[in-house]
């Protein structure tokens, strides 16, 4: 059995009582040596999860283990770049770079981290870079820890397209090199297709979708035709034009293909699908399910 | 799969202290550069001051121009003059010194450690191989070792360039900015503004207001110690009809005892009418002997050690307080 990386068990978060529940009641698992993409509408949820995950926040409910353990025994053997990419605005880029080799003297690799940060000017205060040259710097130091779980919020929001595509190819080289686990947030699907192979949904503090990208997609069916019951399968969301009706299901047993025109759903059409319909149930695969006697060790 | 060896305790604060003393590198060169200008200047000062004293001492004239000789009055006058132009420096450097609890603690409140929850960077920090105790440990050692240093050059340096002008001005071992700066109890009142100053940063967690917060707790802490301070340890009293006020104490209270031993107020009979009104008013309240509470020169060190004791013991509940915050808020 491959070990987990993070594997959550009622988790749930709240930042004080008015302001009600970041995140209630999740419980997912996902394996090691996967990329997953966490998504979700924003304020869904994703960024308190991924400090949760982190060990910057400590859960209100139920737990989270992260690499077999809690998050702060695993902080050696995690990465974090938040959503706004803090650094300190004093030190010049060369300085940030040996305060990554200070702050993580057993695990620090030079080379890693130059190979995203070495285009920035070495000698300017972090204070005068731009948004993209800030990203570039802290996913240097989050490679430069060698960690074997990068937890990445909104990583490549600030960077134009060549850049992000550049960046990209350098994580997803570097996972597969050392099987390092990558789990990148955000609201733009797109921006994710391709690389990863693992999907985790979070929408109005719940995770609604987990699981292998694949098996998600596959477990779905847009149906076209006369409408009639789509019973016995799960409808997701569905649409009627005349008497044409349009719908995503999740298959509960074979369909009439006979009766529906039946086509496979894009990754996106099925994201959306699900954020527009908030009480379709949750769906986990297989490996997304958190176990239980971990729970409880 | 790598598997880590925790490194021992020493190492992993060498590297997060390290990082501090960068981050910080411009404040400590100033801080650094103005205590030491502050050193040579009081050097100079203690030279200087020793150099005016031995003229004037060359000069044969006596301080208070007691035999009626014009040119001598006006060089003692000067003498004096400058003797209390340079006392003056020396308190001003001792005020100083009281006060610099107060500035340490709105340092570590506001830019040492609100800071770093205003712009984020505790997400960096604390997501390093570091844990964020030992990044609290590493971040308040660092300065608090500079600070407690040179306190300690400096308030040495201050006694003996300001025993260089004890004549003849002598600094009372009980005044404010003097018991201050002597003994244990600048360092005490240095670590409780340190305390003060993390806990009020961990709590409040934006820099100005933690850094203004922790400045008036430190001050009133400072303030309230100086006010309190004859009041931790016992006084001695002595009563008789005409005090023998003895040199090199430190006067608490002193008032009229009654015929039956009981103490009046203080200010029963004003001075302020005639002798005989102030007779008859003694007489009236059978005012028989007069009382005096004091503190002689030999409690200086039992009263330094109980105040040390309060500001330490102040202290240790605000960073076990800090502590248990930074604890609470992180898995």
């Amino acid at each position: 059995m491959t070990g987990a990386a993070i594997e959550a068990n009622g988790l749930g978060m709240t930042y004080g009582r008015k302001r009600g529940w970041a995140l209630r009641d999740c419980s997912f698992r996902l394996p090691t040596g996967r990329i997953c993409a966490l998504v979700g509408p924003n304020g869904a949820g994703k960024s308190t999860l991924l400090s949760l995950a982190a060990g910057l926040l400590r859960p209100a409910e139920g737990s989270v283990r992260v690499l077999g353990s809690t998050p702060a025994e695993a902080r050696p053997r995690i990465a974090y770049v938040s959503q706004d990419k803090p650094l300190y605005p004093q030190l010049t880029v060369a300085d940030t770079l040996w305060a990554g080799a200070q702050l993580n003297p057993a695990s620090w690799d030079r080379a890693a981290a130059d190979r995203i940060a070495g285009v920035l000017p070495q000698d300017a205060k972090v204070r005068t870079l731009s948004g993209g040259q800030r990203t570039r710097l802290a996913l240097a130091l989050a490679l430069g820890k060698r960690p074997e779980l990068m937890l990445l919020d909104e990583p490549m929001a600030d960077l134009d397209p060549l850049a992000r595509h550049q960046l990209m190819g350098v994580l997803m080289a570097e996972a597969a090199e050392h099987g390092t686990t990558i789990v990148m947030s955000s609201h733009i699907l797109t921006e994710l297709e391709g690389a990863c192979d693992y999907l985790l949904l979070v929408d109005g503090g719940r995770v609604r979708l987990g699981g292998e990208s694949d098996d998600i997609v596959a477990a779905h069916s847009v149906l076209t035709g006369q409408a009639r019951d789509l019973a016995p399968h799960t409808v997701v969301e569905s649409r009627t034009t005349g008497r044409q009706l349009t719908a995503l299901v999740r298959r509960e047993g074979p369909v009439d293909d006979t009766a529906w025109d039946v086509k496979e759903p894009s990754l996106e059409e099925l994201l959306l699908a699900h954020l527009r319909s908030p009480e379709a149930p949750a769906l986990l695969t297989p490996s997304a399910h958190a176990r239980e006697e971990v729970a409880t060790a | 799969m790598s598997v880590l060896t925790p490194a021992p305790a020493r190492d992993s604060l060498r590297g997060p202290a390290r990082v501090v003393l960068r981050q910080h590198r411009l404040l400590l060169r100033i801080a650094g550069g103005l205590a030491l200008a502050t050193l040579i200047g009081l050097v100079a000062l203690a030279l200087r001051s020793s150099h005016v004293a031995e003229v004037f001492e060359a000069s044969g004239c006596p301080v208070d121009g007691s035999d009626g000789n014009r040119p001598c009055m006006q060089t003692a006058r000067n003498y004096l003059d400058s003797m209390s132009f340079y006392r003056s420096i020396f308190q001003g450097v001792a005020a100083f010194l009281t006060v610099l609890p107060a500035l340490f603690s709105a340092f570590v409140a506001g830019p040492l450690i609100a800071r770093e929850f205003e712009t984020g960077t505790f997400r960096l920090s604390w997501t390093q191989s570091v844990s964020p105790t030992r990044w609290l440990t590493a971040k308040l050692a660092v300065p608090t070792v500079l600070v407690l240093a040179g306190t300690a050059v400096l308030a040495s340096a201050l006694r003996w360039t300001s025993s260089r002008t004890a004549n003849p001005y002598p600094a009372e071992w009980h005044s404010w900015p003097l018991f201050a700066t002597t003994g244990t109890v600048p360092f005490a009142s240095l670590l409780s503004g340190l305390c003060l100053g993390t806990l009020a940063g961990l709590l409040i967690r934006r820099t100005v207001p933690a850094l203004a917060v922790s400045a008036f707790a430190t001050g009133a802490v400072i303030t309230a110690s100086a006010y309190f301070r004859r009041e931790l340890w016992p006084t001695r009293t002595i009563t008789g009809r005409s005090l023998d006020v003895r040199s090199n104490i430190w006067w608490v209270e002193s008032g009229p005892v009654n015929s039956s031993g009981e103490r009046l107020p203080p200010d029963l009979c004003s001075p302020a009418g005639s002798h005989g009104e102030w007779l008859r008013c003694m007489a009236d309240h059978d005012v028989t002997s007069q009382y005096l509470d004091y503190h002689p020169a030999s409690h200086f060190w039992p009263i330094q050690l109980v105040e040390t004791g309060i500001l330490l013991a102040l202290a240790a509940l605000a960073l076990a307080l800090a502590f248990r915050v930074l604890r609470r808020r992180t898995g």
